[in-house]
């Protein structure tokens, strides 16, 4: 028999429901979830197209990992760790160039669209768009851990345990990952600025 | 606190994300401490750079997209399951076989061994043969039976 109350069971009773085959729970997990999960992979991989690509992915593996999914853990701690893994290995297989998107727009000449902006509003849009570019540029200079680290701490308030089980390392090593991330983070604006 | 523990704990301190106590520790430490003070400025800078960082738009119909991924590990993991136990066909009818003909032939010979055993025990308890069978413990009941019957067919038959 089908359930009827998605919308009031827990994650993980969901979780159980789901590694049952029930997608329908699984539905529910990505409507409370997707967002999350695509924050981190966007900001991480600096890439929309990416980002989706990740989000089909993760949420196809949380079906296929159900199984083992183990209830003593809180649910996000665990989406977070397969979120983080995903993206890590993302990066890792693909080698892609995050920030190509996100470069200085440019027009079918070639020439920067900031060379033809007449008014303030464009100004303003394409100074915003090059501090955005800058910050990428700061943030993709970061070793891959270092990067999931901030993004972790930074974006989505995780507490320094639930980021370090997110990472797979111990508190002592991920607030050593913080702070060298910060160190190189500071560098490089400054650099840019 | 020392400066160092309290340097590690400054990004949670930046965000409001302490406790309470703690929060208040860190704070009365910054006001006596030059050095960890600057060190917040510069972690204030960062974290506030790093929301020039775009969001990402609100994705649509991702779920359907996960559903066909699902359908079509779904049909390979049935498909594979399929095409390892048609492998094993051939093997698991002859394997079959084999057996029903090993319970049939087992069968059959229990049954024989079950029925000499009662037609010996109830020649046993008949007198007329009490005298032949301490004289031939080895014999089968087929032995005594044609020793008593046999011979009392062939004086009939004379």
């Amino acid at each position: 028999m089908k359930r009827e109350l998605l919308h009031e069971d827990t994650d993980e009773t969901l979780m159980n429901a789901v590694a049952c085959k029930d997608t329908g729970a699984l539905r529910e997990l990505m409507r409370r979830h997707e967002t999350r999960v695509r924050r981190v992979a966007y900001r991480y991989t600096g890439s929309d197209d990416a980002a989706c690509e990740l989000v089909q992915d993760i949420f196809f593996k949380i079906y296929t990992a159900a199984g083992s999914y183990s209830p003593q853990a809180r649910f996000t701690t665990w989406l977070y760790r397969i979120t983080a893994n995903h993206c890590l290995n993302y990066i890792r297989d693909s080698r892609q160039n995050p920030v190509q998107h996100l470069t200085q727009p440019i027009d079918e000449s070639g020439h920067a669209l900031a060379d033809h902006a007449a008014t303030a509003g464009q100004l303003e849009s394409l100074e915003k768009q090059e501090r955005a570019v800058r910050v990428r540029q700061a943030v993709d200079s970061l070793p891959e851990r270092q990067r999931m680290a901030i993004l972790l701490l930074r974006f989505e308030e995780l507490s320094y345990r639930d980021a370090a089980v997110a990472l797979d390392c111990s508190v002592s090593a991920l607030e050593a990952l913080v702070h060298r991330g910060l160190e190189t983070l500071k560098k490089e604006l400054s650099d840019s600025r | 606190m020392g400066c160092m523990k309290i340097r590690k704990r400054l990004p949670q301190f930046v965000q409001g994300l302490l406790p309470a106590a703690d929060a208040r520790d860190i704070a009365d430490h910054l006001h006596a401490c030059t050095q960890c003070h600057e060190q917040m400025a510069d972690i204030q800078k960062v974290w506030a750079a790093l929301s020039e960082l775009p969001t990402p738009e609100v994705s649509s119909n991702m779920f359907s997209r996960v559903l066909e991924q699902i359908d079509a590990y779904e049909q390979k993991s049935a498909g594979v399951r399929w095409e390892w136990l048609s492998l094993f066909r051939p093997t698991f009818a002859a394997a079959a076989v084999t057996i029903m003909l090993i319970g049939f032939v087992s069968g059959a010979f229990i049954s024989s061994l079950y029925t000499a055993d009662s037609a010996r025990d109830q020649a046993a308890d008949d007198p007329a043969y009490s005298e032949i069978l301490p004289d031939a413990p080895q014999a089968s009941f087929f032995d005594i039976y044609l020793q008593t019957y046999g011979e009392n067919n062939r004086e009939n038959s004379l």
